[in-house]
């Protein structure tokens, strides 16, 4: 049988729960912000907003600019991850697979449903009727599809696309509107002559390997509806590949120390996840983006793994100064990959171990007490670690 | 001012002390070499701040002059050159290198500007062979980490005392201790040196090589050349205490054997895990590796004396010690799963080595 994939995806998940929480904001332009209002980005808008070509990701003060009667509210992290909690709750009771892909998207085996259809709108009555936020669900044979069928018909839509459908229905997209083909693929995708979702089902396999190695067998499968792997969400059963954390800051930044204590606060993250995870990084990546959107990044692997904050954090830092260039920052990367489980390399000086188990007292006491109870002297003095929103991935 | 130069003799000269230039430098004159001519004498320095280098060649001139030229790209012009001697004049803030024909200028920066090479006084030095000092730095070097935030662990300890010539170097990870008997000196030395230095050695050709220490400045003087580095801050970590006084279970096994099984495993273990697990007993000893490309069992055909072990090791580490042991069979001698294990070769030199490895815990 067919496989079929039901992605349960939320409408500007963010502005929908504030918005649930004040009525009266309904059909108007709101904004999520993080940050402090001056200064800061939008994590999220409502559609209304991006009819003023609003978008997520931008300067409060260009969205103030496009959009001057918009409602500009700071973030609740804690507000959207029990909303989201219940709403995976929900949806892990009513089915037996469901992957939670981050805070506001879930993908959902439905191969075995008998009508898809109905039980998407059932799915759709239920959460808008208990939580008041809108949502669009796309239905298709691989985890793309699914998710390109919720991209075409959002917001609160309902859309299947079948196998012998792809073509008539998603023929028309741009090459890079395909998740997993990012603009610069598409970029050289389209300097090859091909534009569109078409296009590439029609180019020889041969000439897309030829030019993009084994990548380009994988842009053909994304096209053709082939699940890949990508948007398989490795964190329940499978091993991680990789662990990161990004984030666009309050305001750009250009401040050495400054830049280290984000550096700090995105290791400390990777950090704590990777060894909640009980696993340890042979490699990391670093990724800067600057004010004007340009960007680089750098990766290196390493005999020794990295465990600790510090490892990580020290690594980074060496990293980041080889690529970066003297002007203002607007988000910074961090991801540890090349996993393996925990063994701990021993010190001959005794010293190493040492900070493992510090590391690990920390992480018992922030578990308790909350992220960053006890954090290093470089983080002290910094704001903003209260307005994370919860990373793409579990919500906590 | 111009004056004339074994072509030969001024290339080498130039190869010694460019050592010493930085790959990336934000003062441009570090990337110059500056060239003294007095009574007949031309001395070459290159520095990085950290160590500088002294070069001497004996030329034909009158006039006493300084001036600076880019160290590397003449170098490189030195190189593909085929004549015996070449002409250097010096006007105007403009150096040329000349011979037959042919003709390069460099604009020269202001020889003031180069920083100073520190001089101290080097009354008491020890002589050693240079031979005996590359051998040792060799066998250790690697052992040293690459940017460990405790400075001493980046560099190597050069000790001379009791008629002994003693190299250490440690990650914290792995150790290596060389021991080499020379002839008893009233100076001791004791110094831990940055590793880029030893390239110095490398390009001299004198057989003796002269070493002197004074507070935080060292030395290594030739008849024609000298390197006067900054020390790294110590002291040195405790490695005396860390070390083995007792010799433990021993395993003993063919260098070719063990260096063979290392490099296969490594196939497997080596994508994103280096971790193998080695279990040691009487009856026989084997190692495994598992990683997300594969899984390897490799059966050694080693002796083992004492009592059953289960132990970790990255087989990195473990690979990069057996590579540098100098002998047709190797001893390895375990203390437990969570301590050191010492590595030597089993056949005797005129030099001795002796490499620990911390384990990496299975638990």
């Amino acid at each position: 049988m067919n496989k079929k994939i039901m992605l349960v995806d939320m409408d500007a998940f963010f502005v929908s729960c504030e918005v649930a929480a004040r009525p009266k904001l309904r059909g108007k332009p709101v904004g999520v912000c993080t940050g402090p209002q001056r200064g800061g980005v939008v994590a999220s808008v409502s559609y209304e907003a991006r009819k003023y070509g609003v978008k997520a990701g931008m300067p409060t003060f260009k969205v103030r600019d496009l959009c001057p009667g918009i409602t500009l509210i700071p973030a609740d992290a804690i507000k959207y991850a029990y909303i989201s909690d219940s709403i995976m709750e929900y949806l892990k009771n009513k089915f037996e697979k469901v992957e939670i892909f981050s805070v506001d998207e879930a993908f959902i085996d439905v191969t075995n449903v008998k009508d898809p259809i109905e039980v998407g709108m059932e799915v759709k009555d239920h959460i808008k009727k208990t939580f008041h936020t809108p949502l669009t669900i796309g239905i298709g044979p691989s985890r793309v599809i699914a998710k390109m069928a919720c991209e075409v018909s959002k917001p609160d839509g309902l859309l299947e696309i079948k196998e012998s459908e792809l073509l008539d229905k998603l023929g028309h997209l741009e090459v890079y509107e395909i998740p997993g083909i990012g603009e610069r693929s598409g970029e050289a995708l389209r300097s090859m002559g091909i534009r569109t979702v078409q296009d590439l089902w029609e180019v020889d396999e041969g000439l897309l390997t030829r030019k993009f190695g084994i990548r380009g067998k994988w842009f053909k499968d994304l096209a053709m509806g082939k699940d890949t792997g990508f948007f398989t969400l490795l964190e329940n059963g499978a091993p991680l590949k990789s662990i990161g954390h990004s984030e666009t800051f309050p305001r750009d930044i250009i401040d050495e120390e400054e830049i280290k204590n984000y550096t700090l606060y995105l290791c400390e993250k990777v950090g704590r996840r990777l060894r909640k995870h009980k696993v340890m990084g042979y490699g990391i990546s670093v990724y800067i983006r600057y004010y004007d959107f340009t960007g680089n990044g750098i990766s290196r692997k390493f005999a020794k793994p990295l465990f600790t904050t510090s490892e990580i954090y020290n690594s980074a830092l060496f990293l980041l100064n080889q690529i970066r260039e003297i002007k203002p920052v607007r988000l910074i990367g961090v991801s540890v990959f090349a996993l393996a489980p925990v063994k701990i390399q021993l010190s001959i000086f005794n010293d190493d171990c040492k900070e493992v188990r510090l590391e690990r007292t920390l992480d018992k006491i922030n578990d308790t007490y909350g992220d960053f109870t006890v954090r290093r002297a470089r983080l002290a003095g910094m704001q903003s670690i209260h307005h994370a929103i919860p990373p793409r991935g579990i919500p906590r | 001012m111009e004056f004339t130069v074994d072509k030969e003799r001024f290339r080498r000269s130039i190869q010694q002390v460019s050592t010493a230039i930085p790959t990336r430098s934000t003062l441009p004159i570090l990337n110059n070499i500056l060239i003294e001519v007095k009574d007949s004498k031309m001395f070459l320095y290159a520095s990085n701040m950290d160590f500088s280098i002294r070069g001497l060649v004996d030329v034909e001139s009158v006039e006493n002059v300084a001036f600076t030229v880019p160290g590397r790209s003449v170098l490189r012009i030195l190189s593909t050159l085929e004549v015996p001697v070449i002409k250097i004049v010096y006007a105007d803030r403009v150096t040329t290198v000349k011979w037959d024909k042919s003709e390069y200028t460099f604009p020269s920066l202001d020889p003031l500007e180069f920083p100073k090479m520190k001089e101290f006084h080097e009354e008491k030095s020890v002589t050693v062979d240079t031979s005996a000092l590359l051998t040792g730095y060799d066998l250790v070097s690697f052992c040293a980490a690459k940017d460990d935030p405790r400075p001493f662990l980046n560099g190597v300890l050069l000790e001379i005392d009791d008629g002994e010539l003693r190299f250490v170097a440690s990650d914290a990870h792995k150790l290596a201790l060389f021991v080499k008997k020379i002839e008893p000196a009233d100076t001791k030395i004791e110094a831990i040196l940055s590793t880029e230095v030893f390239d110095f050695l490398r390009n001299a050709e004198e057989p003796q090589v002269s070493l002197a220490q004074d507070k935080g400045i060292f030395s290594f003087s030739f008849t024609t050349s000298k390197l006067v580095t900054r020390l790294i801050e110590g002291p040195y970590a405790p490695y005396k205490e860390v070390i083995p006084k007792e010799e433990g279970s021993c395993f003993r096994i063919s260098l070719r054997d063990i260096d063979g099984a290392l490099r296969r495993i490594q196939e497997v273990v080596s994508q994103n895990n280096f971790v193998i697990e080695w279990t040691l007993s009487e009856g026989g000893s084997m190692i495994n590796g598992i990683s997300e490309s594969g899984k390897a069992t490799e059966y050694l055909t080693g002796e083992y004396k004492g009592d059953d072990l289960r132990i970790g090791f990255n087989v990195k580490f473990l690979h990069e010690i057996v590579r540098r042991i100098k002998s047709e069979e190797v001893l390895f001698y375990f203390y437990g799963p969570k301590l050191a294990c010492m590595i030597k070769p089993a056949q005797e030199t005129d030099y001795e080595t002796l490499y620990l490895l911390m384990p990496v815990s299975l638990e």
